[in-house]
């Protein structure tokens, strides 16, 4: 049976060559989830014997003030961190594709905030926020707004500090996206437009928003998803204060398995984001197939 | 009159890009400018854009006060040697799920997809738990294994390894090409710039990366530059060492601003595709 032989040799080939990735994969993605949500069952805070007690952890989190504003904070954050900075990267793409000039120029300085570390990136945001010499109310002061605002150990301008610099960081980020989907639009379809007389509103409402729509469905997934993880600003800059103001939930993750070594916790709350994520993600594909335009 | 409009909403466009630009930028600005005054300026004058001349007496000193070279040295390994495992197991792997046939391939391949959901940040706990039993915590051989296999890559790449014609594998198979031949020979050349794509993209990511070094990070033997940095930051804290602090923050960041200003196309592709493929 030659063939049969060579089959099985071709198939084997496919699966050695998979397998370095797989293993990887198996260790680091898959385990590391089926254990956490074993781990979730039992009672072990710091140095001990576990005790299975079941849906416990998961109880004690939904009762606890805590777990309950951590997930408030985290969808806040989600939302209005999401919004502007999707909203600035249409904007900006919108507005670079007009066929001005300087366009490397704009691109650069829009975009590198993606390419810098964001740990590094938050200590310069920490000194512009600065209450006594910050520039931020320097700017204000200059515009006679309030200017004494300790923004990031205060309550509400915490969350707000923490979430100009995920806008800072990501708009430049989402813009190339748009960037890129603007440019699978087919430049005959605006031609007609202008024939008949379109104005740049009408053209971008009925042109280039549908068209774009895989793409920004794309972004706000992305997005979103970049919401539950950005939290390296949140380390350096507010350490999830004041008052838990901007504890959000991963960063109840590293306080629970790291800070307090609470091992039942931090993988009940690793769980929840699992869960969360993976909605989101089906959400997405379901979206994607349903209300997605893809006329082109 | 139509004309005219259309020379104000120009001119709007680019008082309002120049603006977000600006305001973008403020933050690299003033980055620089303070890491290059003095203390005594700083204090003098914090709101002057420009120093009054270059000082390196930041730089000196936050080199003096943390052993940022070993940092560098670490951040350089780490990113180097994880991007070749990477460049390995993902482009062997994107050829067999793009080139090759055989049972549960594209069962196999949706479970590699869905790692792109799993970010490596919701495993962060249970994987420390892991690298720590495997006795690896504070080794830079740590910091990489979470990453060692690349379902964004593999995507990448199986993209680009579908787009070769199969006129060219029949031609090395007639060559007598074995498998590796011609994954090195015949495929290597065509998906050069997928390959370059992933690079950068992995480079970028773990050399900025932080949360993770940070928790695996123990001693200077392991610890990456983002962790050093807060380190550091730690250290000076409690009172206006801000130029100091600034100095070491530029340290951190230059290099990648550096390949950023100089190779923005690359980045600007790169970026692209993973976003939109990823």
């Amino acid at each position: 049976m030659p063939i049969n032989n060579r089959k099985i040799r071709s198939y084997s080939l496919g699966y050695l060559l998979i397998l370095p990735s797989f293993l990887f994969l198996m260790v680091f993605t898959y385990y590391p989830i089926v254990r956490s949500m074993w781990l979730s069952l039992f009672n072990r805070a710091g140095v001990g014997l576990s005790k299975f007690i079941g849906v416990g952890n998961y109880t004690k989190m939904l009762t606890s003030e805590l777990f309950l504003q951590v997930v408030r904070n985290n969808l806040f954050y989600a939302v209005f961190s999401t919004i502007p900075a999707i909203a600035l990267g249409l904007l900006f793409a919108v507005l670079l594709n007009t066929g001005i000039k300087g366009r490397g120029f704009f691109r650069f300085s829009m975009f590198y905030p993606t390419i810098i570390p964001i740990s590094a990136a938050s200590m310069v945001w920490v000194f512009l926020f600065s209450q006594s010499f910050g520039l931020v109310n320097r700017f204000l002061g200059m515009l006679h707004l309030p200017s004494n605002i300790d923004w990031v150990n205060s309550a509400p301008y915490a969350m707000v500090s923490i979430i100009i610099v995920y806008v800072w960081k990501y708009a430049g980020y989402y813009m190339l996206l748009f960037l890129s989907g603007l440019q699978s639009i087919d430049d005959s379809l605006y031609e007609a437009a202008i024939i008949e007389g379109a104005s740049p509103w009408q053209k971008f409402i009925r042109i280039t928003f549908p068209l774009l729509s895989p793409t920004t469905f794309f972004v706000v997934l992305l997005a979103i998803i970049n919401s539950f993880q950005a939290v390296d600003q949140i380390y350096v800059m507010t350490t999830g204060g004041p008052y838990n103001s901007t504890n959000v939930l991963l960063y109840y993750i590293y306080q629970h398995g790291f800070v307090y070594w609470d091992v039942g916790i931090a993988s009940s709350a690793s769980t929840v984001l699992f869960v969360i994520l993976l909605v989101i993600t089906f959400i997405y594909y379901y979206g994607l197939q349903h209300f997605v335009n893809y006329e082109r | 009159m139509r004309i005219h409009t259309e020379k104000w909403t120009k001119i709007l466009i680019y008082l309002f890009l120049i603006l977000a630009a600006a305001l973008i930028l403020l933050p690299l600005m003033w980055l620089s400018t303070t890491a290059f005054k003095t203390k005594a300026e700083l204090f003098a004058n914090p709101y002057h854009l420009l120093p009054e001349k270059l000082d390196f007496s930041n730089f000196r000193d936050a080199w003096s006060y943390s052993p940022f070279d070993r940092y560098y040295i670490n951040t350089i390994v780490i990113t180097l040697v994880l991007l070749v495992i990477q460049l390995i197991t993902v482009t062997l792997g994107a050829y067999a799920f793009a080139r090759l046939v055989f049972p549960g391939r594209d069962i196999l391949f949706i479970m590699f997809l869905t790692q792109l959901m799993i970010t490596p940040q919701s495993t962060i706990f249970p994987n420390y738990l892991m690298v720590s039993q495997l006795g690896f915590l504070d080794t830079k051989i740590g910091v990489m294994l979470p990453y060692f296999a690349s379902a964004m890559g593999t995507f990448l790449l199986r993209q680009a390894f579908k787009a070769i014609p199969d006129s060219l594998e029949d031609a090395g198979k007639l060559d007598g090409c074995n498998t590796l031949q011609l994954i090195g020979h015949v495929f290597i050349p065509e998906i050069q710039s997928s390959l370059l794509a992933f690079s950068v993209i992995s480079v970028t990511y773990h050399w900025n990366e932080f949360l993770w070094p940070l928790l695996i990070t123990e001693t200077t033997k392991s610890r990456t530059l983002t962790v050093g940095l807060t380190v550091f930051a730690q250290q000076a804290e409690g009172g206006a060492e801000w130029g100091l602090l600034m100095a070491a923050t530029l340290i951190v960041a230059l290099p990648l601003l550096i390949a950023f200003t100089f190779f923005q196309n690359l980045f600007v592709n790169a970026f692209t595709s993973s976003g939109l493929k990823g």
